[in-house]
């Protein structure tokens, strides 16, 4: 009888658990994605690509993500154990698994353990995130907890290590605050009022083992912030401050502190949009390790107040954040003229004017460093009045014009004047300033639903050399043509007439095609790349010039 | 919300701490308490390579007696072109007081012997390094390779030669190092001034029979110079720089048995380029 209700027991027991698996089960969802570049090198003397000797190179990763309910976990492995030669440039090489998370999100708090993204207001003091085609990530590990005790707070805690390639590297924690009060006041919210304040602290360490100067161990870092928009208006500003943080490559192992500050402000009402924007940043670069240099180790991100430029030939002048010194801004105006009018024409006309303009900070050498000679190494560097405008390292004047004809037919057009200064923004030494003037046409005719054609023209003119490989005036022609939604093909030339070297008057060209199949693109394609610089948000790296032949797959499931 | 309320604590203690150094900015030079003395000129031609042999050890390590006779032995055959340093560091190296026959409660581990191995990643004994210099990518080797590694460097004609002269002034002593170029030298360059001291009479296991009462030599005390060296500044031939330190010594050491080691070495490799030894005391 006994053996009877154990039996009983254990059946209902074993019932109970499957019926929760099934429930579990049920709630359960995977989702991932996948993605492969590869390229096939051919050497080219003329354009500087040197000779592959494993000819094939591919950078491959994958990310797989679990959630049920408020769990969640996920991982991503990486191959670039024999990367594409940007990234062999950068050392991204290696291969594993470096990113990898547990976490549990509730409605009052939220924890994530292994590795995360995660930034503080705008980032100026701490800012974790990937950009693959940079070949950046400076995700976090440790752990992070967020809290949300009330409407319209949330508490944010980090502490962690910080991903540098494929190893982690230093020691940072940190905490951030933010505060809204129209979510806490829905009169605010009722009388078309957001207003929000934050506040973010961040502290990284590193042992001191230096034989000669005595170096902060623990430096810190702090930002205040606001946020206030009433009806079509909005502004945002950022203050941000970091101790004492002597570094050795980036900084001139000054004890400087530094501080940055960045101003928001826009306004969009029906058929106009206006943003302006306003950066100062003064010796605001902060890394976990004090030898670190180039895109390694940042743990902040000071954005850029430039344009991206989409078109190919502007976009060679990209300007990369200058986080040790710069001030500026930038302003711009998007205005549509009226449909059915007669300037605007049956669908309207989008007007968009953008201008920057950005200059290395002023500074002034502090006793110390004037009586060594101008050697600021182990002093307190320079100082630099707040307003104070140094050399001119940016400017850019911008119209595109883009207007629809009919069902068919959409034209843009475009000006760009761009000044480059690429003595500071590439380190091309004692190089003069680069001034170019773009002009573009970008034509669209629509056939049917289905098929579309594509035009790019694109003309630099300039007087100046960038670097080796690019001189004076440039012509650029894209022909792309799409049968929606699964094929794409397009061929494009971009050529250096202008260059005053003529066996450099290299053609660039690419032929590319691609191939949809629900959520998997496969794309095809055969050409040169120009030796340039990339970058994305004022992010930049170095792209050696290339030859040959590229596969890329991209997939989600 | 407690949770979230012990967690935030927690965290904002981390992130209080934020170190503000006050000026100085640099490490200060250390004040020597004799005058600089004049240093006999150099014969150039009477200057000898000299290579330095670190034997990373510990009084409870069995292997480590072995490696000593070996250090011995290579010292025998090469005279004075080797000097020898043992470095007592790791967990074989704790004191321990019953342990076995004898008691090892003497502590030879030195804050200078930890940075050393920590930095060159000492992680088995007995472990040894010649001049810091590498052989086959490895420049850490076990006592088997000691031997043949000395052999295999190649006999070149010093590029530096090292003086030292040591006074004693009551109460502590006061060291004088001059480093003279005699090829250039591109490389940025800081010098070591280390006290080391022999006839220590104190345990030490060993794989044969323990011994109360082994004799301890070349036993690493303590740094002169900075724990990781002063830069020098000199660069080409004839160039010269003389450093100055002043130190009391320890009551525990026996000044007779004393001796210095002075160094340079490359600051990015840490590849010792010419060392020389002094008896602390006439």
């Amino acid at each position: 009888m006994k053996k009877k209700f154990i039996l009983l027991g254990l059946f209902i027991s074993c019932g109970t658990l499957l019926i929760a698996q099934n429930n579990f089960m049920k709630n359960s969802r995977v989702s991932g994605n996948f993605q492969l570049d590869a390229q096939y090198y051919i050497p080219d003397a003329a354009m500087g690509a040197n000779t592959i000797r494993d000819k094939i190179r591919a950078n491959a990763f994958a990310n797989i993500n679990y959630t049920n309910g408020g769990f969640s976990a996920g991982l991503r492995y990486e191959f670039y154990q024999f990367p594409l030669i940007d990234f062999e440039k950068i050392h991204y090489i290696g291969h594993g698994i470096p990113h990898y998370y547990i976490g549990y999100n509730h409605e009052y708090f939220e924890v994530t353990v292994g590795s995360f993204y995660e930034q503080f207001g705008n980032g100026l003091i701490y800012r974790s995130y990937e950009n693959r085609n940079l070949g950046y990530d400076n995700a976090t590990y440790g752990i992070r907890v967020k809290g949300k005790p009330y409407k319209g707070i949330v508490i944010t805690g980090i502490w962690g290590m910080q991903r540098n390639l494929f190893v982690k590297e230093g020691q940072i924690r940190g905490i951030d605050g933010d505060i809204s009060f129209s979510e806490m006041f829905s009169k605010l919210s009722d009388n078309s009022v957001t207003l929000g304040i934050g506040g973010s602290f961040l502290s990284k360490f590193e042992v001191d083992n230096d034989p000669d100067y005595n170096l902060p161990e623990n430096v810190a870092a702090f930002a205040t912030r606001l946020n206030f928009g009433y009806k079509d208006f909005n502004l945002n500003a950022e203050y941000a401050y970091k101790f004492n943080d002597p570094l050795v490559k980036l900084n001139d192992m000054i004890y400087k502190p530094g501080e940055a500050l960045v101003v928001t402000a826009s306004y969009a009402m029906k058929g106009l949009g206006i943003y302006l924007t306003g950066l100062r940043t003064d010796n605001m670069d902060f890394r976990t390790v004090r030898t670190a240099e180039a895109n390694n180790n940042i743990i902040n991100y000071i954005p850029t107040l430039t344009r991206e430029h989409t078109y190919a030939l502007p976009a060679m002048f990209p300007y990369a954040s200058q986080a040790q010194g710069q001030i500026g801004f930038q302003a711009q105006v998007n205005y549509q003229i009226k449909k059915r009018s007669k300037i605007g024409g049956k669908y309207g006309t989008d007007i968009m004017v953008n201008y920057s303009q950005i200059h290395g900070i002023k500074q002034n050498p502090v006793e110390e460093a004037v009586n060594a000679g101008g050697d600021m190494t182990g002093t307190d560097g320079y100082t630099s009045p707040f307003f104070g405008i140094g050399k001119l390292l940016f400017q850019d004047f911008n119209i595109e014009i883009s207007r629809k004809f009919n069902s068919t037919w959409k034209l843009g057009l475009g000006y760009v004047f761009l000044l480059y200064n690429q003595d500071v923004i590439e380190g091309h030494i004692g190089q003069p300033n680069v001034l170019s003037h773009t002009a573009i046409a970008d034509l669209t005719c629509q056939i049917n639903n289905k098929h579309a054609l594509r035009l790019e023209l694109q003309h630099l003119y300039s007087k100046q050399n960038k670097g080796i490989w690019s001189s004076r005036n440039w012509l650029y022609g894209q022909l792309e043509y799409s049968i929606s939604p699964k094929w794409f093909i397009s061929v494009l030339d971009r050529w250096n007439y202008g260059n005053i070297d003529k066996t450099k008057r290299i053609h660039y060209y690419s032929v590319s095609g691609s191939f949809v199949y629900g959520t998997t693109k496969i794309t095809l394609s055969f050409g040169k790349q120009y030796e340039g610089i990339l970058c994305v948000g004022g992010v930049c790296r170095a792209v050696p010039a290339s030859y040959g032949a590229g596969l890329s797959i991209v997939s989600s499931f | 919300m407690k949770k979230i309320l012990f967690l935030s604590i927690v965290i904002i203690a981390g992130i209080a701490s934020c170190d503000k150094i006050n000026k100085p900015y640099q490490v200060s030079e250390n004040i020597v308490s004799c005058d600089t003395p004049a240093f006999p000129a150099l014969n150039s031609s009477a200057v000898i390579q000299k290579y330095l042999l670190e034997d990373y050890t510990g009084h409870q390590c069995q292997n480590c007696p072995r490696a000593q006779r070996i250090a011995v032995q290579m010292k025998t055959q090469m005279g004075d072109t080797l000097l020898l340093m043992a470095v007592h560091s790791g967990t074989q190296a704790k004191p321990e007081a019953n342990n076995g026959y004898c008691s090892y409660s003497n502590d030879f581990r030195t804050d200078i012997g930890n940075r050393y191995t920590e930095k060159f990643n000492i992680s088995s004994y007995p472990t040894g390094m010649i001049s810091r210099m590498s052989f086959n990518n490895k420049q850490t080797f076990g006592d088997g390779e000691w031997a043949s590694n000395l052999n295999s460097i190649p006999r070149t004609a010093p590029n530096a030669g090292i003086q030292i002269i040591s006074i004693e002034n009551s109460e502590e002593f006061c060291i004088f190092v001059k480093t003279t170029l005699l090829s250039d030298i591109p490389e940025q360059i800081r010098l070591g001034v280390l006290l080391i001291e022999d006839n220590i009479v104190s345990p030490q296991k060993d794989k044969t029979v323990d011994s109360c009462e082994y004799v301890h030599n070349h036993v690493l005390r303590t740094s002169i110079a900075s724990i990781d060296g002063d830069n020098l500044t000199v660069s080409k031939r004839d160039d010269s720089q003389i450093k100055g330190y002043s130190f009391p010594l320890n009551q525990a050491w026996k000044k007779e048995n004393c001796h210095i080691i002075a160094f340079i070495f490359d600051s990015n490799t840490d590849e010792i380029l010419q060392v020389e030894e002094l008896k602390l005391t006439k």
